[in-house]
């Protein structure tokens, strides 16, 4: 957390009222020139954590800073942040161009070199034709450009983004992605992204924060947050996730004796931050189902089951295949091929013992 | 007019009757609606030409719809009486029964200013003095010039009231009052209040500048009694309704109002200091008749309730109505009052009042050039 | 859009399905005929009535008219000094209502739809237009206790060392009677327009470096200038018609048009004279809302 920083949260909580607490003393770094995603269901506090870092919300404990800046209390048009809404918030009785130029005409720039610069943004998003024309007559992702360069004008340090696709169809969705995040790097200003969908998040982001009832979960590279998931929370929101609950028989280095009620004994790994396991805890594994191998390829592994076959579906790329282990008690796995063995006849499955990840039931200690 | 026996005319008004009755549309059914089921029990109009059916319709201003005022009248008669009462002028009254069907109203109770046009216009039946009690009336109401027409009795006065000076006695004497040059006195500036309605005013203003009879003015007249109005337009402050002004008395704000009985019986019994009086220039009155229109289906039920109407008993109800207290024609009215209300009414010694209250008083008749009086009028206030 | 617009897609994609189109084009005009019988009804047949009452004069006790057609009426409106009187009153009435409820209803609206949290909006919007709930006559009735002499408004001047003032019965209470109705109409019509006002903009304008009061200039005025341009001119409509303010607290002394008008009535029952001042009401009206009512939709074209 160094000079390397542009932004960050110290012990930040929002509370409203007495009893609802919207964010609970989040702590958060955010380097410079990165793409950083809030990512987390409705309500886990991240748009909250947004407008609390544009100032658009106030701060009930904690500072925030921006270059090493206390800017807890300061109002927005004293942050070197924008914001750019889900709604995309364009002013709906100006013309494009005043909506790109308005930033400038707050900071009292004359009339023709404010249109200047809008015409300037308007030419980088490709869409010098529309200038005069009004928000309601532009299709929704010519608003989002319009929003975005209309956000960029200031040259702010970093752009607040909050779920800006979200009012988007899938395929525009998928083509504004690639240009947003081509601007991101071009332009080389921070991002602070929010948003609730998963594959969004792991595609654009450089980091990810998974927030949680007001809490952070876990903060980490897409990769790491996929591969090895800390919390169950992070590892069921982020993928699909066969989630097993038991007891931490005993624990050897990152290695830990998983004991299953159905499966019995088998190895699993503690990854970052779940070092703290004690033999008897409570503990619960994820297994990423394409993790899974079956039938011959199971046999090399270090840990092996058997099921029964109750359901194989083909979607294309793979196959999705789910197993019972006991009754009511199932097991979904993706694989490259379909299976041998017949619905009804039995299977063998096996994984390795890092593909076992220990998870603990609560967040916090990310310090 | 007189109202000739005609079995046809009459038959073929009941037809036509019925049939509005049984269309059910407009305002005359919706009136009529009220008298179906005694209508249901004679169901032979054909041969009930002699006999009227039991009802009478009429059409008056307020006072007449108060509890107990005509219980006897229809208990003595067994005829039902259906009464609208009418919160409008006269004009619109008139204009009710001309767009109502013939037979819709049998008696109404216009001003008597009223009366004369309407006989002349054929629309009113004529009355009989001997058919009703006259003779128990003050003068000069048993021969009021406004209830005759071409020397026929057309309308039976039924109660009146003057336009004097209705005045505020802690403010005002006596002395003051006696004649009308006190609106000019500088200290009214601003606290004399008008009734928003042309006649009695523009009346009293004619008695002022001595022209009588008040109301057959020439035009030069007519100018002088504008040129008296613009100069007494900075004494006005209040041209209004009847509340209003009755309000704007109470609250102390005006000390004088060119007014009568009619307001300040009402402002006295509540405790407010007022007193009326007819100055030495004189006053016009204010009245109502009843009438019998000429079209009616039922002469002989409207006869028997212009008797009730012009009798001691209605006469002494109808003096001390709720809506407003009123003087009533009928001498032996007087007789069923309390004492305090002959009073108030200036009724108590009512030779004196015969000799030297009424003689002093003109009726409110109905200018042949009434449109520029009007005028005149809607000046005075916009000015 | 285009594809919630299944005429527009049909037009371009399928010109053979001309027929069945022009079927469901046409209609929504059968729709209309409610609306337009009850305008022609209620509007414009009285209108019409009124505008040829206007050209007549009476004949008799009032009810008969004089054959032909006549611009007496107009020339004897537009010759008398007192009507102009009357006239300009109604107008500069009606002005200074309008000024002064926009003034008070805009901040009214402002504070409940931005500073009153949003739980007791609905309660602080429900006491402010609560008086609408008696009629205008009562209220009117009420004002006139209030603002007499003996009242507590002047009891009120009086303590404050403003001294005696006659308020009831001169046309300051005709403009204070017709505000306080203005007052509730404008706040109406501005709660309405503000509430919809999206608050991300307010956010978004911020965050674009805008002062308070450059969020309000910059926004929030503009977005609300429809329903305070509507509002004002229904206060004008209002206003410059009512008869029942001017009458009850304006003394009917120095009357206004309306006045007049039911003069016309109550004193000449003259039909035609009073037709002839409620079509210069209807004009002035008109002259006066049309542009106010064209402004309110500047700026918010959706074409």
């Amino acid at each position: 957390m160094g000079s390397n920083s542009i932004v960050e949260l110290q012990d930040v909580t929002k509370r409203y009222g007495e009893s609802v607490v919207a964010v609970d003393a989040i702590n958060l770094s955010v380097r410079r020139g990165e793409f950083l995603t809030l990512l987390g269901p409705s309500g886990c506090g991240k748009t909250t954590t947004l407008r609390m870092i544009a100032g658009l919300e106030t701060v009930s404990s904690g500072k925030i800073l921006i270059n090493q800046e206390d800017v807890t209390y300061l109002p927005p048009y004293s942050r070197n942040t924008s914001m750019m809404f889900q709604d995309y918030a364009l002013f709906p009785h100006m013309s494009i161009e005043d909506n790109i130029a308005f930033g400038l005409k707050m900071r009292r720039v004359p009339r023709d070199e404010r249109l200047k610069k809008a015409r300037e943004m308007l030419e980088f998003i490709q869409l010098p034709h529309i200038a005069g024309r009004k928000p309601n007559q532009l299709s929704g992702g010519q608003r989002q450009r319009v929003a975005l360069v209309r956000s960029l004008i200031l040259q702010p340090e970093v752009l607040l983004l909050d779920e800006p696709l979200g009012a988007l169809d899938a395929e525009l969705r998928r083509q504004m992605q690639v240009e947003l995040k081509r601007n991101q790097q071009q332009l080389g200003i921070t991002f602070i992204y929010v948003t609730h969908d998963q594959e969004e998040a792991l595609s654009l982001s450089d980091r990810i924060v998974v927030m949680n009832g007001g809490r952070v979960e876990q903060m980490d590279t897409p990769k790491m947050i996929y591969e090895q998931p800390r919390t169950t929370f992070v590892a069921s929101f982020i993928g699909r996730c066969n989630l097993r609950k038991g007891i931490a028989e005993a624990k050897e280095g990152r290695l830990v004796v998983f004991l299953d009620a159905v499966l019995g004994k088998f190895p699993a790994a503690c990854f970052n931050g779940v070092e703290a396991i004690q033999p008897g805890q409570r503990i619960a594994i994820a297994l990423r189902p394409e993790k899974i191998r079956i039938g011959r390829e199971a046999e090399n592994c270090q840990t092996k089951a058997v099921g029964i076959l109750k359901y194989t579906g083909f979607l294309g790329s793979i196959v999705r295949i789910v197993v019972e282990l006991a009754p009511g008690d199932e097991v979904v796995v993706e694989s490259q091929a379909l299976p041998e063995a017949q619905v009804g006849e039995k299977i063998s499955l096996g994984w390795n013992c890092d593909d076992a990840i220990v998870l603990t039931e609560n967040s916090g200690g990310d310090k | 007019m007189t109202q000739k026996f005609d079995a046809g005319k009459l038959s073929r008004e009941i037809s036509r009757r019925e049939f509005l009755k049984w269309a059910g549309t407009g305002a005359a059914a919706g009136i009529l609606a009220g008298c179906a089921p005694q209508a249901a029990a004679t169901p032979a109009p054909a041969t009930a030409v002699a006999e009227e059916e039991k009802i009478v319709n009429v059409l008056a201003f307020s006072g007449y719809e108060e509890p107990g005022m005509l219980d006897s009248f229809e208990k003595a008669t067994g005829i039902k009486v259906n009464l609208k009462i009418h919160d409008g002028t006269d004009d619109e009254m008139i204009a009710l029964i001309q767009t109502s069907p013939a037979g819709t109203w049998d008696v109404m109770t216009p001003t008597s200013a009223y009366v004369p046009n309407l006989a002349k216009e054929k629309q009113v039946m004529e009355l009989n003095p001997a058919d009703l009690p006259v003779g128990d009336y003050l003068k000069p109401f048993d021969k009021w010039p406004t209830c005759f027409y071409e020397g026929k009795m057309y309308g039976l006065l039924n109660r009146f009231g003057y336009y004097g000076l209705t005045y505020n006695s802690e403010q005002l004497t006596a002395a003051d009052v006696q004649s009308l040059d006190i609106l000019m006195d500088p200290k009214l500036k601003g606290k004399v209040a008008l009734f928003d309605w042309f006649l009695p005013n523009m009346g009293v203003v004619s008695k002022w500048l001595g022209f009588n009879p008040p109301y057959r003015l020439s035009a030069d007249q007519l100018g002088q009694v504008k040129e008296k109005l613009v100069q007494l337009r900075p004494q006005v402050g209040l041209i209004g309704s009847t509340a209003q002004t009755t309000q704007a008395l109470a609250s102390g704000e005006f000390w004088v109002a060119i007014a009568g009985e009619f307001v300040q019986a009402g402002l006295f019994m509540d405790g407010h200091p007022y007193l009326a009086t007819v100055p030495k220039e004189g006053g016009v009155t204010w009245d109502q008749a009843v009438i019998v229109l000429a079209n009616t289906l039922r002469p002989q039920n409207s006869l028997k309730f212009l008797n009730y109407v012009g009798g001691p008993e209605f006469q002494s109800k109808l003096a001390v109505a709720r809506a407003y207290y009123s003087m009533v024609p009928n001498r032996k009215a007087a007789e069923l009052l309390t004492e305090d209300q002959r009073k108030l009414l200036n009724m108590a010694d009512l030779d004196n009042l015969e000799k030297n209250f009424l003689a002093n008083l003109s009726p409110r008749e109905r200018p042949e050039n009434i449109d520029e009086w009007a005028k005149i009028w809607d000046e005075f206030k916009a000015m | 859009m285009a594809s919630i617009l299944p005429l527009s897609a049909g037009k371009s994609n399928k010109p053979q399905a001309g027929g069945r189109e022009r079927r469901i084009m046409g209609n929504p005009w059968y729709g209309l005929i409610p609306a337009v019988s009850y305008l022609l009804f209620f509007y414009l047949i009285p209108v019409v009535y009124l505008l040829s009452r206007s050209f007549k004069i009476t004949q008799g006790s009032g009810i008969q008219f004089a054959p032909g057609l006549t611009l007496a009426n107009y020339i004897e409106f537009f010759t008398a000094r007192t009507n102009y009187l009357a006239y300009a009153r109604s107008m500069v009435i009606s002005i200074l209502v309008v000024l002064f409820a926009s003034l008070i209803a805009y901040a009214v609206a402002y504070t409940i739809v931005f500073i009153v949290p949003k739980r007791y909006q609905q309660m602080t919007l429900l006491l402010i237009i609560a008086p609408f709930w008696t009629s205008f006559v009562i209220r009117a009735f009420a004002w006139q206790l209030l603002l007499a002499e003996a009242g507590p408004v002047s009891a009120f001047l009086k303590q404050v060392g403003v001294g005696s003032l006659k308020i009831l019965n001169t046309h300051v209470a005709t403009v204070i009677g017709l505000t306080v109705f203005g007052v509730m109409m404008l706040t109406l019509n501005l709660y309405s327009v503000m509430e919809n006002i999206n608050p991300n903009l307010l956010a978004a304008a911020a965050d674009l470096g805008a002062r308070r009061w450059q969020t309000f200039k910059e926004v929030v005025f503009p977005l609300s200038r429809p329903g305070l341009l509507i509002g004002a001119a229904l206060t004008f409509i209002i206003s410059f018609g009512d008869y029942v303010v001017p009458s009850l607290l304006g003394g009917g002394v120095r009357i206004v048009l309306s006045q007049a008008m039911v003069g016309a009535m109550t004193t000449s029952f003259n039909i035609p004279r009073a037709s002839t001042y409620a079509m210069i009401m209807l004009v002035t009206i008109l002259v006066v809302t049309m542009p106010i009512l064209r402004l309110s939709r500047v700026g918010l074209n959706t074409e």
